[in-house]
């Protein structure tokens, strides 16, 4: 630039040529070429333009070399209308200007470009002493300010974006956030591309301009010209041109969607830009994948629920649909058997009554399972001796075993063995088990036992049959399960028996396993509480039984030989025991009095009957005790079988009352019309003994599930209250640890199990022995599996309901924790941010041990902003910084950040520790914000002095080599940020030779519950027992605090001083007046060290006084930036002490007293040198030992 | 470094008794001579004693403000004692310079005193 001045033609300007400028213009044009910093200038009375190399490339650009020597208002037209003013008031009033990040519109770049600068105007003086021009010196900050709105933008984007649940809080969301920053996106549309490959508005008011053609060109930046209603955003005049960008969803092929962004006007598109908006459309479209993946993965578990359902509701309805008829089939069936004389007939009927009952066993079964799913199964359980009744079960098959030539082992022990059974599942469970084992066993035995062990009554069926395969014995209670490809007498089966087995099991609150050896036999163990009662009456098998035996004997070659035996165990029963249980009540209405008896004769065998003459009758007694079924006849006086339907269907009391109707009206038609009218049933007159209770028994199990539906809905409604509860305390947990110990316990009293466990899939699942029976995935956005809820010892009361809550559970778990790891990682990132900020090490001292510690907090969500710093500011002096910036996590640690290197940056260019903390605390309030406390020191490790400034922080502790201690507690000002404007005060202290200096953050001495006094007393309790070496004492410190779990995190920072050692001492300071103070006290103190008595110390004091005096008052020109040196060592019994500054001594004092000065040096000093270079004065003072001038 | 100063009035109607504690070097000496101006004009002594037996270090500055201050007091009539007990700082200094204007030298505040009597 210098050349470009000096070739210029100054001529034709108002400054006239180069060479006549006064020597005001001339200094001012030579201080800003000389610049470093971006400066222009404006001189004369059209305000002529200059500017230096660095003006010209950061902020003119392209008006360079144009605009030097053009009148100001010329070269910055543009933006005259902002600084025309200011530079007007500067050259008016001769005051500075200042302003900070101030937007202006250059054009300097080829169009109207946003630029922000932060820049000072002064006034420059003539020789006259008038303003004749002005002065700039600027910093342009468009990047930083521009920089730190695309981060705001990107950081709202992705909090917002992140929550979102659904793909229309997501654009909603992304709407909301990208609204915010209208400057860098004056407009932003996005769309979602559906299954046509057509691009659908997802942002509301998605524009009309935005057609098919403009987005089919993604990824490009597209013109707007002509093309109307393009709206401004933040600025006065649209975007001209747009990005359209690509949505990718990294987990799916193709695009997603789409966003079209309006582009900046203003800004040139360049590769932060191009970064930005790239970085916006990557965290719409991540979102936007996990949205979607949640939203798959709720439709999937719905659907599955739903799947579940339709099957139970199907397995219900078609084993109940096959009982009636088989109940008609069985019951004429017999009645023939009994009556046939004809052997051949004998023999078909045989075959008939035999696949009837298999076929009842088979249905019985998928019944039970069916009820067990809907929860409505019950147990009726009851004391009942097992040993007896097993015994009794186990001996039905020996008719089988014997034929099959193997023995039938029946072990119990004396006496009863009481257990809480529903007898009809017992009976199940043993029937199922046995007739297990006869299918697999060919040769040996099958050995029944019933036996108590400690609280358990124990069934074991063992067999010497083929046994399982270790891989299907895993698998061997898993319904449908049918073990293959091993020797067995059919190959017929359901695959549920032994499923069957572990539900009831399961519901008594007991157990089966399993154990095999193939080729050697298995064994099935039974476990259920022992029940310290008297049997309610003693348990007999039920009809339902004489199918497993049937079945066994079926499987035997010659089967048809086994009629004998099963005619004798069907004699055997006893009539209607099936309902032993619980016996219903049924009412008859019937105005036949013959019929009635017969009805009542016959039914009383079963359930329990009352007989009424007619439907009056029958409502007056349905009123005062209510039946579980009523039979009336269709036909009867005062109120007909209709009439009571209609009487019975009004009241929502007996609308579900079962009713039968039985009429002597054949056709098609009565049936129609009895049903029409709401009787659950329809029976013809005449009609068969077993079709009647065939028919009752079927309503009744009809009924009785009906209300057990109810039952189950009840249920479901309260499942689904504590799931919500759950939902809630679920998204309360905070941390990783938290959310997987509440869904654990949540799920564990939802489905009533004994234990539960919630995992990370990173932690591993525990192995198989600890007993849990389910796995429930925990799966995350984009169907990741973030871990497993795992259960064991369900007692199975949540019925079907619980698979659908704990899927619901699962899913709101899933999501909570995606969120709390995301939480964890951002601890980890503030932590390492943290860590990070903190110094690597501390510096090396020479006459001190320096030592720091930091520990993160042990609570996960706290990272916060405690830092330490330790910077050496030369000369043995070391500044000491301990903060904490108020706040967690990353925001916390990024502040803290900056304000370590502002305390950094002021202690090294020489401020003390309260002119730092000032200039701090106004950085603090252009930072906008936040609150940090600091406590600073400046501590020369030779003499141990300090100075220090504390801004809140609590007082620093000093340690004696005695053990004796006392709180820096002077110059407490409120924490940086609290209020603008604070003067910090500065105190001093010291820390004696041998004692230590302690630093450290609230986390040490704070505790909940606990005044902080208690704390404070803990740590000087801890510091005083001996300071030692500074990384011992941290240690100890940090080692001191109570408990275990640190809740907040800790930093520490120790100085310990050496004892007293020879050696030189060097002091270096400004030369002020003011040094001679401390240059004076750090000099007595080595003296003192070095032997010398008082006076004579006092005689050398005088000495350096008067030299250091010297060097500061007297040196001026040039004034460089003085500093006075004073170097002091013993040399054998002499001190020799230099004291140097950067001038030159006068030869003649100006002062008298001056001139006293070094006669008073001559006086004391036994020698004196004083050395005069170009660089400066060096003044030596010896002095002996021992001798002292008179 | 700042400084102190105590002033004393009671001893004698007539003086006023100004005694530095601490250090006395360039730094406070214009704070000193100040202060010192200030109560004598308010208490409107014929005497001032300045007692150096207080200050922990003095140098050529101190002469300064002793020569300052004599100047400034004569002008209004005001006679200027100096007190250096022996082995003091003050008169370890005194003694190493040959001194003029600085009015006179006592060893004790009582010497000091009973000259300003007399």
């Amino acid at each position: 630039m210098s050349q470009r001045i000096a070739e210029h033609d100054w001529a034709d300007t108002p400054l006239g040529p180069a060479d006549q400028w006064p020597q005001s213009l001339r200094t001012a044009v030579r201080i800003v070429l000389g610049s470093r910093f971006a400066m222009w200038m404006a001189w004369g009375p059209e305000l002529t333009f200059f500017y230096n190399d660095k003006y010209a490339a950061d902020t003119l650009a392209i008006k360079h070399p144009w605009a030097l020597g053009r009148r100001a208002d010329e070269v910055w037209a543009e933006i005259w209308e902002d600084i025309g003013p200011r530079i007007e008031t500067v050259i008016s009033t001769g005051t500075a200007t200042w302003d900070e990040g101030l937007l202006l519109f250059l054009e300097r770049s080829g169009y109207r470009e946003e630029t922000y600068h932060t820049f000072s105007y002064s006034p420059l003086w003539d020789e006259d002493g008038n303003t004749a021009g002005m002065l700039c010196v600027v910093a342009e900050e468009t990047e930083r300010v521009i920089g730190e709105r695309r981060l705001a933008t990107l950081r709202e984007l992705a909090a917002d974006a992140g929550a979102a649940t659904t793909e229309r809080d997501l654009f909603a969301a992304v709407d909301a956030s990208l609204s915010t920053n209208r400057f860098d996106l004056p407009f932003a549309f996005a769309y979602t591309i559906g299954e046509d490959g057509r691009p659908e508005g997802a942002s509301a008011d998605a524009p009309g301009w935005a057609d098919a053609e403009l987005l089919a060109s993604a990824p490009a930046v597209v013109e707007l010209a002509g093309r109307s209603g393009i709206p401004p955003g933040g600025w006065d005049d649209p975007p001209r041109q747009a990005l359209v960008l690509e949505l990718i969803d990294p987990a799916r092929p193709g695009p997603a969607g789409l966003l079209i962004a309006g582009l900046n006007p203003y800004r040139g598109f360049d590769g932060a830009y191009r970064g930005f908006l790239g970085l916006v459309a990557g965290q719409i479209a991540s979102s936007l994948g996990s949205v979607r993946a949640r939203q798959a993965d709720r439709e999937r578990a719905e659907a599955l629920a739903e799947l579940d359902r339709a099957k139970t509701d199907f397995f219900s309805n078609v084993s109940h649909e096959f009982r009636t008829p088989l109940s008609l089939i069985l019951g004429p069936a017999e009645d023939a058997l009994a009556e046939a004389e004809d052997d051949e007939q004998v023999e078909r009927l045989n075959v008939v009554f035999r696949n009837a009952l298999r076929l009842q066993k088979l249905v019985n079964n998928l019944l039970e399972f069916s009820r067990i799913e809907a929860g409505s199964a019950e147990p009726m359980r009851e004391p009942t001796d097992v040993a007896a009744f097993t015994a009794d079960l186990a001996s039905m098959f020996r008719a089988a075993t014997d034929r099959a030539g193997i023995a039938l082992v029946v072990e119990r022990p004396d006496g009863p063995v009481i257990a809480r059974v529903d007898r009809e599942m017992w009976e199940r469970i043993v029937l199922n088990l046995v007739s297990n084992a006869f299918k697999f066993t060919f040769e040996g035995e099958i050995r029944v036992t019933l036996r108590r062990d400690g609280a358990d009554a124990v069934l074991v069926v063992a067999d010497t049959g083929s046994g399982i395969a270790a891989d299907d014995l895993a698998s061997l209670f898993e319904r449908f399960k049918r073990v293959r490809g091993v020797r067995s007498r059919t190959h017929e089966g359901s695959g549920i028996g032994l499923a069957l087995v572990e539900e009831l099991a399961r519901l008594h609150g007991g157990s089966v396993e399993a154990e095999s050896e193939p080729g050697k036999g298995s064994a099935f163990t039974v476990r259920v509480p022992l029940e310290d009662a008297a049997p309610a009456g003693a348990a007999t098998p039920t009809s339902g039984a004489a199918a497993y035996l049937e079945e066994a004997l079926r499987w035997l070659p010659d089967a048809e030989a086994s009629v004998g035996e099963l005619a004798a165990v069907g004699a055997g029963l006893p009539a209607g025991d099936d309902d032993l249980t619980a016996r219903s009540r049924i009412l008859i209405a019937d105005d036949n009095a013959d019929l009635r008896d017969y009805l009542e004769r016959l039914l009383a065998r079963h359930w329990d009957v009352e007989a009424v003459r007619d439907g009056r009758a029958a409502l007056a007694a349905v009123r005062e005790r209510r039946p579980d079924l009523i039979l009336s006849d269709a036909m009867m006086p005062e109120l007909d079988g209709f009439g009571l339907l209609a009487e019975l269907r009004a009241d929502p009391g007996t609308s579900q009352l079962p009713v039968i109707l039985l009429s002597a009206r054949a056709g098609e038609e009565a049936a129609v019309e009895g049903l029409a009218a709401g009787a659950d049933d329809y029976l013809l007159k005449p009609f068969s003994s077993r079709e009647l209770i065939a028919r009752v028994r079927a309503n009744l199990d009809l009924a009785e599930l009906r209300q057990a539906a109810a039952r189950a809905t009840a249920r479901h409604a309260r499942l689904l209250r504590d799931l919500a509860d759950a939902a809630v305390e679920v998204n309360r947990a905070g941390t990783v640890p938290e959310v997987l110990a509440v869904v654990a316990e949540r799920a564990r009293t939802l489905v009533g199990a004994e234990r539960a466990l919630a995992v990370l899939e990173r932690d591993g699942e525990p192995s198989e022995e600890e007993g849990f029976t389910r796995r429930v995935p925990l799966t995350g956005g984009g169907g990741r599996e973030l871990g497993a809820l795992l259960l064991g010892g369900e007692s199975g009361t949540g019925g079907v309901e619980a698979e659908s809550v704990l899927t619901q559970l699962a899913l709101v778990a899933a999501t909570r924790l995606e969120n709390a790891l995301l939480y964890e990682r951002e601890h980890r990132v503030a932590e390492t941010l943290q860590r990070s900020l903190l110094p690597e090490s501390v510096p090396q001292l020479d006459r001190a041990e320096l030592a720091a510690l930091y520990l993160p907090g042990s609570d996960e969500a706290s990272v916060g902003g405690d830092w330490y710093d330790a910077i050496t500011l030369g000369e043995g002096r070391v500044a000491l910084v301990i903060g904490d910036v108020v706040g967690r996590g990353v925001k916390a640690a990024s502040a803290m950040g900056q304000l370590r290197n502002a305390v950094r940056a002021y202690l090294l260019e020489g401020y003390g520790p309260a002119p730092t903390l000032e200039r701090v605390n106004r950085l603090l309030d252009t930072l906008g914000g936040g609150f940090a406390t600091i406590s600073l020191l400046v501590v020369d490790t030779g003499s141990g002095e300090l100075v220090y400034a504390n801004a809140g922080h609590p007082p620093p502790l000093v340690v004696g080599p005695d053990g004796a201690t006392h709180w820096l507690e002077a110059g407490l000002a409120p924490p940086i940020g609290a209020a603008s404007g604070v003067a910090y005060r500065e105190a001093q202290d010291a820390i004696p030779e041998g004692g230590a200096l302690v630093l450290y953050t609230d986390g040490l001495v704070e505790r909940r519950n606990e005044p902080i006094d208690a704390g404070l007393g803990r740590l000087a309790a801890a510091a005083s027992d001996s300071p030692g070496h500074a990384g011992t004492l941290a240690s100890r410190l940090v080692a001191a605090i109570p408990g275990s779990a640190r809740p907040d995190d800790v930093a520490v920072l120790v100085l310990s001083r050496r004892e007293a050692a020879g050696g030189s001492l060097t002091v270096r300071l400004p030369a002020e007046a003011t040094s001679l103070g401390p240059l004076r006290e750090r000099l007595r103190r080595w003296l003192d060290a070095e032997g010398l008595d008082r006076t004579e110390a006092a005689d050398v004091l005088l000495a350096v006084g008067e030299a250091a005096s010297n060097a500061i008052e007297h040196p001026l020109e040039p004034a460089p930036a003085a500093i006075v040196v004073t170097l002091a060592r013993m040399e054998g019994d002499t001190v020799r002490i230099s004291i140097r500054d950067h001038g030159r001594w006068d030869e003649q004092p100006s002062a008298p007293h001056r001139g006293r000065g070094m006669n008073i040096m001559q006086a004391i000093a036994g020698e004196l040198a004083i050395d005069r270079t170009p660089e400066g004065t060096i003044v030596t003072i010896h002095h002996r030992k021992g001798e002292r001038v008179a | 470094m700042s400084h102190e100063l105590q002033f004393d009035t009671d001893r004698l109607p007539a003086a006023l008794i100004a005694r530095p504690l601490g250090d006395i070097d360039m730094a406070v000496t214009p704070g000193i001579q100040a202060d010192v101006l200030g109560a004598v004009a308010r208490h409107a002594a014929g005497c001032l004693v300045v007692d150096l037996g207080a200050a922990s270090y003095i140098d050529s500055s101190g002469i300064e403000l002793l020569f300052r201050l004599h100047a400034a007091l004569a002008a209004d009539g005001v006679e200027l004692i100096v007190v250096a007990p022996d082995g003091s700082n003050a008169a370890r200094l005194l003694g190493l310079v040959a001194m003029n204007d600085i009015g006179e030298v006592r060893r004790s505040l009582a010497e000091a005193l009973h000259r300003c009597g007399s």
